[in-house]
């Protein structure tokens, strides 16, 4: 992984994992804070609409005791009773029913039967005279006091019906029925303090035949008393007729809304209380709170990722600098210097790499002014041995013997091996010192390569190896130094040959393209392995190639040399190899570089 | 007669500047043109609320000259580089159709989001087909616009001999785009109104299914933020392979301004989807904040853009790169 993708990351876990983390630890910890708080606050109200439902019950108690407790109306009832229906009576039940209708608001009817259920006396004229006996408020009535709550239509609010038997000396002589308004009781439900815009307070009761239904209008369903059956899903409201007092932090309503909702139980009405609020309207805080932390997260890791995208370019830049420099130097251009862009560590350590740099070109200057003085002193005497070598095996000095000559050869043959080392060793210093020089002419490549076809010949032949050539019939020119070349040329084939087997095969081949040629030689040799290619160009570098030199003496410089001399010539060699299959150096030059 | 400290407009230029004096009356005429909506959550009075609105409207607009005034010049650079047959040329030329590309979307989905201001937010059948329109040219637009930068930025990778392999930046990209899908499906949908709106006041953010947004709106989103990732390191590798120490300067300036750019443009795209009704959920301060920060995001890029283009200009006139 690059610099720059490790500090992307780093980044990006230091600054944004403890951010993410403390998000949504604060998140869960707000979320679970709002449902403690809401849930308390809704348990508060329904406490207290549940002890006002209960007043509101205990109140009407009282006003129908109230109302039976009166002596004079009990006495007239009884004389009407028995006198058998005295219109006197009769008018005087009726005024007083009208006062008492007048005197409290909440009253809407009041009826007053005689225990065969006709009815004696009531506020609303229709009725009197009419027989009730089978009505419920009647049968509910005849026996004990009762507190029904009723809606007898769509949209009709809904009354208290209450009954009770009036008594005379422990005698029943009538039942009185009690119409009041539940206004009270729906301004309790319809008062929405402290529950937002989506809260509010259900009421719902079982039917004789067990139907949950809800007796108050709704919030958002202003038909639905005594109207909208409780659904199955809407378990809040079921729990609460169950008579279970419950905390729900998510269940949903009449409406399939996701709601927080505490349930109570009115025993006395047998009615279910639920107080509730949607979700949404609860958790909008902590909803607000992840809304701004997204949207914050989100710009954070873009700028997080975009400024560690320029950090690590200001970071790694030096370093690189310092890589690629180091990269040239291990190809041996030891002039190369990083570029001294900051005065921080990194730059201390470009400054020290140049020194290094400096005090290591001083030393190779020095060895190869060394190597150029020694190369040139043993040049001298070793030319020297040479012609004198040749002139005794060419019998100018008298006849030898075949031993004489077979002794006198091998010193001649040591004598070329040491000269090669030595020129070679010459060249590298001058290559080396920049004191190679082209001397650029118009060179014919088909004529060059046939002239180091000629040279090599007699070699490959001895080796019983095949040597084919492929070039054009007509000239390629290029303008070039044909000595150097010459000596690329003969490297190439010399080391082809050298690492070939017997009746192996060697290719020389010329191709020209529009700006420039290519000259590749391709053997079917031992081939070079994957970690010698990389050093294959350097200085003194020798590859282990399980072939015995016949020629012996190299000093790995050969390749150094070609590889210098079509740099020098602005082209360039690669090498393609497998090994124990063959190897091919491809040579590029441009047509009119040199 | 040339007056004395002051330069002629090129006539190329001139005509730009026409074209934004055009885009600003018109996106101030369709905003005037639209009806007045009262926001309940923010108690300040209507004065106020004006005098905020014009903080930001007027840099915004102003971007929008500065973003302008940027690919000028560095598309000025490239003509320049054209013809000077700069091996480069190609690779910018896309560069610069991918800023153009994304000057585009920064001014045409306001004035599409003007256009829909005209109409109340009950008229649904005219509400649904505008909001799709400009959340799928908010999303197809930049999308093209990444692709150009990022094969803008490949072929100067190749003209540097840096045919590299794809697979080395893709653990960085990944993570990072990985990162940002997550908190964007997190934003998008939690988002309550982002099929219909239960609030009258509120349109919903992209009238699609849950499918279709994943498939048509977070798909391609990922596909430009890790497309507009992969572009900046690109770069960043360009940068790291000049020799030259003039235009290695020039480059990284344009470096940077690429990626203030790129990240504004990532984080428009990101706010803007995310929807009305969430960013109506944050507090004022928080929304001016990052607002604030990405108008001077945008502006600090395309300024660095445009100064960087000059250097390169004026180095490719010299006959330097």
């Amino acid at each position: 992984m690059r610099l720059i993708e490790k500090i992307i990351l780093i980044l990006l876990g230091v600054s944004l994992l403890p951010l993410l983390l403390a998000g949504v630890l604060l998140y869960f910890s707000v979320q679970h804070t709002i449902t403690q708080q809401v849930t308390d606050h809704l348990s508060a109200i329904a406490t207290i609409e549940q002890s006002r439902i209960t007043g509101i019950e205990t109140k009407n108690q009282k006003l129908l005791m109230n109302f039976t407790n009166r002596v004079s109306l009990r006495n007239t009832l009884d004389h009407y009773n028995r006198s058998g229906g005295a219109s006197q009576d009769q008018l005087q039940l009726i005024a007083s029913l009208d006062t008492t209708l007048k005197t409290d608001s909440t009253f809407a009817r009041i009826t007053l039967m005689n225990p065969t259920g006709q009815v004696v006396a009531s506020t609303d004229r229709s009725l009197v005279g009419s027989n009730l006996a089978t009505s419920d408020l009647f049968l509910l009535g005849r026996t004990k006091a009762e507190t029904v709550l009723e809606s007898w239509g769509m949209g009709q609010n809904p009354l208290f019906y209450l009954s009770s038997p009036l008594l005379l000396n422990g005698n029943s002589i009538g039942v009185v029925t009690m119409e009041v308004k539940a206004d009270e009781l729906l301004a309790l439900v319809q008062d929405y303090t402290g529950l937002g815009s989506t809260g509010e307070v259900v009421l719902a009761q079982k039917l004789s035949d067990g139907t949950p239904v809800y007796i108050t209008p709704l919030r958002f369903d202003g038909q639905a008393a005594f109207n909208r059956i409780v659904a199955a899903s809407n378990s809040p409201t079921l729990k609460a007729l169950a008579g279970q007092e419950m905390t729900f932090s998510n269940a949903t309503d009449y409406r399939n809304t996701p709601v927080l909702a505490v349930t109570r139980y009115i025993p006395s009405t047998g009615w279910g209380l639920v107080v509730k609020i949607d979700r949404t309207e609860a958790f909008a805080p902590s909803d607000k709170l992840r809304s701004e932390f997204l949207l914050l997260a989100f710009m954070s890791s873009t700028i997080v990722i975009f400024a560690a995208i320029a950090l690590a370019e200001r970071v790694a830049q030096p370093i690189l600098d310092i890589d690629e420099v180091a990269e040239e130097v291990s190809r041996g251009k030891l002039s190369t210097r990083v570029p001294l862009s900051t005065k921080d560590e990194i730059g201390n350590l470009a400054s020290t790499f140049n020194d290094m740099l400096d005090n290591l070109e001083m030393l190779d200057d020095a060895k190869s002014e060394f190597v150029s003085l020694a190369s040139h002193q043993l040049r001298t005497p070793a030319s020297g041995v040479k012609a004198l070598t040749e002139l005794l095996l060419n019998g100018y000095a008298g006849q030898l013997t075949d031993k004489q000559r077979g002794y006198l050869q091998q010193v001649f043959d040591g004598n070329e091996r040491q000269l090669r080392v030595i020129n070679d060793l010459l060249n590298v210093a001058m290559l080396e010192a920049g004191r190679l020089q082209l001397k650029k002419t118009l060179v014919d490549l088909p004529s060059l390569i046939e002239a180091t076809v000629t040279e090599m010949n007699p070699v490959i032949l001895l080796r019983k190896q095949n040597l084919t050539v492929s070039k054009p019939d007509h000239p390629i020119t290029i303008e070039a130094d044909g000595d150097k070349l010459r000596m690329v040329l003969d490297n190439l084939v010399s080391n082809a040959s050298k690492y070939t087997q017997e009746g192996g095969d060697i290719k020389l081949s010329l191709h020209s393209s529009g700006t420039g040629v290519s000259l590749s030689v391709a053997d079917t040799g031992v081939g070079i392995k994957k970690q010698d290619l990389k050093k294959l160009f350097q200085k003194f570098s020798q590859v282990n190639n399980h072939i015995d030199d016949p020629q012996g003496g190299s000093a790995g410089l050969g390749l150094y040399i070609v590889k210098k001399i079509v740099e020098l010539h602005k082209g360039h060699i690669r090498v393609d190899s497998t090994p124990g299959k063959g190897t091919t150096f491809i040579v590029e030059l441009p047509k009119g570089a040199a | 007669m040339k007056l004395l400290g002051k330069r002629k407009p090129e006539p190329h230029k001139r005509l730009y500047y026409v074209l934004i004096v055009a885009a600003w009356l018109l996106y101030l005429v369709l905003s005037m043109s639209a009806p007045m909506t009262t926001n309940t959550s923010v108690h300040i009075s209507r004065l106020v609320l004006v005098l905020l609105g014009a903080t930001i409207i007027v840099p915004y607009l102003l971007t929008w000259l500065l973003a302008v005034l940027g690919w000028y010049h560095f598309n000025q650079f490239v003509r320049s580089a054209q013809l000077k047959h700069l091996h480069h040329v190609s690779a910018f030329r896309w560069v610069s159709r991918g800023l153009g590309l994304l000057i585009v979307d920064l001014i045409g989905v306001p004035i599409l989001n003007a256009v829909r201001g005209l109409y109340p937010v009950t008229e649904i059948t005219i509400m649904k087909p505008l909001t799709i329109l400009s959340n799928y040219f908010h999303v197809a637009v930049p999308l093209i616009a990444f692709g150009f930068l990022f094969y803008g930025s490949r072929k100067l990778l190749r003209h540097n001999h840096y045919a590299q392999s794809i697979h080395s930046k893709v653990l960085p990209t990944f993570v990072s785009v990985l990162l940002l899908v997550v908190l964007f499906c997190l934003s998008a949908f939690t988002n309550p109104s982002r099929q219909t709106s239960s609030n009258p006041a509120v349109i919903a953010t992209y009238y699609l299914p849950d499918v279709l947004i994943a498939l048509t709106i977070i798909l391609p989103l990922a596909i430009t933020w890790a497309l507009g990732l992969m572009t900046a390191l690109n770069t960043e590798r360009y940068v790291h392979s000049l020799a030259d120490p003039r235009w290695r300067r020039a480059i990284i300036s344009y470096f940077h301004g690429l990626l203030a750019i790129v990240s504004s443009a990532i984080i428009l795209q990101g706010v803007t989807a995310i929807g009305n009704q969430q960013l109506q959920q944050i507090s004022l301060v928080l929304t001016f904040a990052i607002v604030y920060l990405f108008i001077f995001i945008q502006a600090w890029g395309y300024i660095v853009i445009r100064t960087s283009a000059r250097h390169l200009r004026q180095l490719v006139e010299a006959g330097n790169p």
